[in-house]
């Protein structure tokens, strides 16, 4: 593969001295002059009507400014099937139901005023399991659709069903066949920096939100369109503060958002909406629980011959993006391994639990751990060794899947032989059955994520403007935004690789709706591949720009001109060569025909929206990969300990090889935390772990070395060969360590987390031990 | 989170004098790592704190051949440093050198782990291992309470309105001696135990053991002795046979509960797993 000066760089993030220093401005440290700050009186019922609620205490609380109820401000609906409302009238669906708000003077004011508002409720039947919620007579969690309709049942009209090939006749072909249930709870983002916005309007009625949205162009349509219903004719800018962590959590807008709107409107005043750790918790939308039911059959070779999986999943009371989540689940359902025959279907459930969103991986980590985990005991029915097994069923270049998409690079079978061989699978696989209560295995687990975008929304695009001044210094304005992951880093390097200067003449500017151009938001590991494609385009309209104006100063012939290490290099006559600056200045200030360049271009993946039948090719490239696992399990504790970890993926080119490396720690991590220790507990739709006492995200004191390996296959869709690589790191993590416990103990375990308990009670029902009385 | 006054006495009669005046509406503080978690979830909403941390010789360590005086601000990091705590008094080190995480250590005070009477109260159950002894100050002058009696419930002591905890006696066991304390958790920091298991056993010259405790934590209502299971240790050998009797008793005389954070048969079967793993290592 071609070296580059800029590209393959293990550069640090350019954000890095500010973040850690503490100069960056985050939504904590974002005041407004005249700031009020607005408080939210979430429902403390499940399932409830509402009776009456009294403002009027809160009211005279001193440094209020405002109480908003449904009853004195437009409603202003949202979501995916906009079956949610800023703040709710008569009826609780879910704990987290906002009642009413307060703008304050001091956040202690609002604080107060919210204690003081009083709602008389009427309880009503609740249900909380998705599957009762189906039931014939199950309570309905809304009586009619955002229209009016009404609704018969529970069950979302979502049309989740792919299917490709003859699923009977796969069966029909299979000898051995592995059937089974997996169950995943909800976990949540954690974001180090809770969510927060900024409302104000100005006196013309437009409308800025400084917020820290993950999709700044999608946001400024959705409040656009709660201008309308509020009445107010304003036009609207989101602007972004820095972002303390994204993962899906910041994909859709929330109803903060728009009572920070609806505040902001009544008091004339910005109004700053901020949640502390509870709130979080509580009021943020987590990752969907699924029960998933895979059956897969192979031959007597070990070759697959079909798959079926299908799964219900817990909506929660509204939809937002989790809801369509299965989009995406069928990827890996369709495609992950050569399976001809293949059937997915998806359930979406209303209940009265709390609503769901997108986080990392977007459904993958979900379905993931049920194929990977059934994989196993489908290699352990027909007698092979799992990698074995794997390798007779890795994807190849070039192939066509039967959803229909269309593969160009995969190194499927490379990081499969690089997990093997670093975790000397073929020494250590089968050692753990011996004695001693500490016993050993190994596991793997295979991904297949979108690389290329993904094309779930009308566009997937991005578009990018790039202005370069007289001095050789650039400015980026992309539609994308760095949500931490380091994007701007990247496009500094795309950038500064096609106009041949140094990363530090880069600038990237994102965040600013008036400024940047349109982009559908951070998510789908899109970003380097879509935003890095936008910003390439531009870069090189300008590089053209400028190769054709040296060809006039120079007058020699294009073909021979580069631009290297600041100059327009004459490949022929190093006579010629002229360093940019010069160049510059002579374009801006010529006699005649002055000029400066700068150049737009939106980006737009050569990828197609799926069909009513969810077949065609939606991402511009995909992602493969394969994480290994040793695991040390005690068995009387059920304990299980991580002794080494490797995580290899195709990511086409490492673009900022260190970076990459930072994404795939931290996805594994979570991914840990995933498998091992993260649930959100809900009791009755309640959660009772809205803390970090209770809610067990991994430590610093938890961390293990994860070995990376970057597998190369140089891309032709992405920018200088990349593919995605933000979600990937944390998808087959689950399984592979569901795998290596059962190699080391003998156990399947076929729930999350795989908390010691679990492992624990598992094996002593496996002995006979004592029950759980 | 509502306003209060923050005082700062010199000396223990100062503090004595300000909670006397104050009255129910103080309330005495020294690393405030629980207490800052009471006042901001509102469960705590005093007009004074009265900080126990400016008082000179509360915060020390004072070791002699008998044993060791804790003060009362004494610090979990401070006994988490100290070798010779580490070395006599391992059960001790081990408890506070798994609180929370360093930063907690540090503020965080062995004094404040008692008062505060958490069922989960990793330095207490390592304490009640090694006979601890409070020392008590109060309007009516000073008085010595065992740790044994000190815990009455869920956040509740013996301490009367308007008394300190200013120190805590630790005999150093004389004769060999086997001491641990396992922490059972999910996480390897920030975490409050699942169940706290701790046991000492001394033994005489002739390898008989002469004393046994054994203590759990998130097993009762308070930090708890196991009577029964000491019973079955004490008296003679340290054999498999006693370690096994005694964890069996334990764990049948344990009022563990089922909660959404630990089910009851787990902590249950985890008593009998622990106590046999600190004392033979297994
Ligand atoms: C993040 C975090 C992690 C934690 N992890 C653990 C853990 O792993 N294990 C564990 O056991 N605890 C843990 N705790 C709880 C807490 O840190 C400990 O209980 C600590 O020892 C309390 O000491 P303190 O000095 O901070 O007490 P404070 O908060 O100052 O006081 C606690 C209580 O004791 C009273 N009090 C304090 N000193 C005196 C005194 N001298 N006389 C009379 N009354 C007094 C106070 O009025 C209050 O009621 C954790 C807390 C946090 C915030």
């Amino acid at each position: 593969m071609t070296a580059y000066a800029c590209v393959g760089q293990p550069l640090p993030k350019a954000d890095g001295i500010e973040k850690i220093t503490g100069r960056t401005v985050y939504m904590h440290d974002f005041k407004l002059p005249g700031m009020l700050h607005g408080r939210i009186k979430f429902a403390d019922r499940v399932s409830a009507r509402i009776v009456s609620i009294d403002t009027s205490e809160a009211e005279r609380v001193p440094g209020v400014r405002a109480v908003i109820t449904a009853h004195n401000t437009p409603e202003v609906r949202f979501g995916f099937l906009k079956d949610n409302t800023a703040l709710k009238k008569d009826r609780v669906r879910q704990y987290r139901d906002e009642i009413a708000a307060v703008a304050a003077t001091t956040p202690e004011a609002a604080e107060e005023a919210v204690r003081k508002i009083r709602v008389v409720y009427e309880d009503l039947p609740a249900v909380f399991d998705p599957e009762e919620a189906l039931g014939p007579d199950a309570p309905l969690v809304h009586e009619a659709d955002p229209r009016g309709k009404p609704l018969e049942d529970n069950r979302l009209r979502l049309p989740w069903k792919v299917e490709a090939g003859d699923l009977e006749q796969g069966e029909a072909a299979a000898v051995h066949v592995a059937e089974g249930e997996y169950d995943v709870g909800w976990v949540t983002h954690c974001c180090m920096g809770t969510s927060g916005c900024v409302a104000v309007f100005d006196g013309r009625g437009d409308l800025t939100v400084y917020s820290n949205t993950q999709i700044p162009s999608l946001a400024k349509t959705d409040f656009q369109e709660a201008l309308k219903a509020m009445g107010v004719r304003g036009r609207v800018r989101v602007v972004n503060a820095a972002i303390g962590g994204g993962f899906g959590s910041k994909l859709d807008t929330y109803a903060y958002e728009y009572i920070a709107i609806l505040l902001a409107h009544r008091t004339r005043r910005p109004v700053k909406v901020e949640f502390d750790r509870e709130e979080e918790f509580v009021a943020t939308s987590p990752r969907q629980p699924a029960r998933i039911r895979v059956r897969q059959g192979c031959d007597a070779d070990g070759r697959l011959t079909f798959r079926h999986i299908s799964m219900v999943l817990d909506n929660g009371a509204y939809t937002s993006w989790g809801a369509t989540t299965p989009t995406v689940m069928m990827m890996p359902a369709t495609s992950l391994y050569r399976v001809p025959n293949v059937r997915f279907e998806a359930t979406c459930v209303y209940t009265n639990n709390t609503y769901c969103q997108a986080m990392r991986g977007y459904g993958t980590p979900q379905v993931t751990f049920a194929i990977e985990t059934n994989l196993d005991e489908l290699a352990d029915k027909a007698g092979l060794d799992p990698y074995e097994m794997r390798l007779r069923n890795a994807n190849e270049p070039g192939e066509t899947t039967p959803q229909g998409f269309e593969v160009t690079t995969c190194g499927h079978r490379e990081c499969l032989e690089a997990v093997a061989e670093r975790l000397d699978w073929a020494g250590k696989r089968g050692q753990g059955e011996g004695g001693g209560r500490k016993r050993r295995g190994v596991g793997m687990a295979c991904l297949l994520h979108v690389g290329g975008g993904a094309k779930i929304y009308k566009s997937d695009g991005c578009g990018t403007l790039i202005k370069m001044d007289d001095q050789g210094y650039v400015d980026v304005f992309s539609g994308s935004m760095d949500i931490g992951q380091g994007l701007d880093t990247v496009l500094r390097q795309i950038v500064a690789e096609t106009l041949g200067i140094g990363t530090d003449r880069v600038n990237v500017i994102v965040g600013d709706t008036d400024v940047c151009p349109w982009d559908v938001g951070v998510h789908a590991s899109r970003s380097t591949f879509v935003a890095g494609n936008a910003a390439l385009g531009a870069a090189r309209m300008i590089r053209d720009q400028i190769l054709a104006f040296a060809e006039q100063l120079t007058e020699a012939p294009r073909e021979i001109l580069d631009l290297r290490d600041g100059q327009v290099v004459c490949q022929e006559d190093p006579s010629k060569n002229l360093p940019l600056e010069k160049l510059l200045y002579k374009a801006h200030f010529a006699k005649t025909g002055n000029t400066m360049f700068m150049a737009s271009h939106f980006y737009e993946p050569d990828t197609r929206l799926l069909a009513g039948d969810f077949k065609g090719n939606y991402s511009g490239t995909y992602t493969w990969g394969c994480h290994g696992v040793e695991v040390e399990v005690d068995v009387d504790t059920g304990h299980v300990e991580i002794v080494r970890y490797v995580a290899a993926h195709d990511v086409g080119r490492a673009i900022n090889p260190l970076l990459l490396k930072g994404q795939v720690y931290g996805a594994v991590l979570m991914g840990i935390g995933y498998a091992l220790t993260e649930e959100m507990i809900f009791e009755q739709g309640r959660l009772r772990n809205a803390n970090f006492r209770d809610y067990k995200i991994l430590t610093a004191r938890d961390a293990v070395p994860v070995e990376t390996v970057i597998v190369e296959t140089d891309d032709p869709a992405g920018p200088f060969g990349a593919k995605g690589i933000g979600e990937p790191g944390l998808v087959p993590t689950a399984p592979a360590i569901a795998n290596a416990i059962y190699d080391a103990v003998g156990v399947r375990l076929h729930t999350l987390p795989m908390k010691p308990e679990v492992v624990l009670r598992a094996l002593l029902d496996r002995d006979g031990g004592p029950g759980p009385a | 989170m509502a306003r209060f006054a923050y005082h700062r006495p010199a000396t223990v009669d100062e503090a004595l004098g300000l909670l006397a005046d104050l009255g129910p509406d103080a309330v005495p503080v020294a690393g405030a790592t629980d207490v800052w978690v009471n006042l901001r979830s509102g469960k705590l909403a005093p007009r004074a704190l009265v900080s126990l941390r400016a008082v000179p010789g509360l915060a020390g360590l004072d070791r002699s051949d008998d044993g060791l005086t804790l003060g009362a601000c004494a610090t979990h990091a401070a006994v988490e440093d100290d070798s010779w705590i580490a070395g006599r008094l391992p059960a001790l080190h081990m408890a506070c050198s798994q609180v929370g995480s360093r930063q907690v250590r540090n503020v965080g005070t062995v004094g404040g782990n008692l008062c505060n009477a958490a069922p989960s109260a990793d330095a207490a159950v390592a304490l009640l291992l090694y006979d601890a002894v409070c020392r008590v100050e109060g309007p009516g002058g000073g008085r010595d309470v065992p740790l044994d009696g000190f815990f009455l419930g869920p956040g509740r002591t013996a301490l009367a309105p308007g008394e300190i905890l200013t120190g805590i006696r630790v005999p150093v066991p004389r004769g060999r001696t086997v001491a641990g304390y396992h922490k059972l958790t999910r996480r390897k920091a920030m975490e409050l135990p699942i169940l706290g298991v701790g046991v000492r056993v001394t033994l005489d010259d002739g390898g008989a053991v002469s004393e046994a405790r054994v203590a759990l934590g998130v097993a009762g209502p308070t930090p708890v002795r196991c009577p029964g299971a000491e019973a079955a240790l004490a008296g003679g050998p340290l054999t498999a046979e006693r370690v096994e009797a005694a964890a069996e008793t334990a764990a049948r005389e344990a009022r563990v509960r089922d909660s959404w954070r630990g089910q009851a048969w787990y902590r249950r079967h985890m008593i009998r797993v622990l106590i046999p793993r600190i004392l033979l290592g297994c």
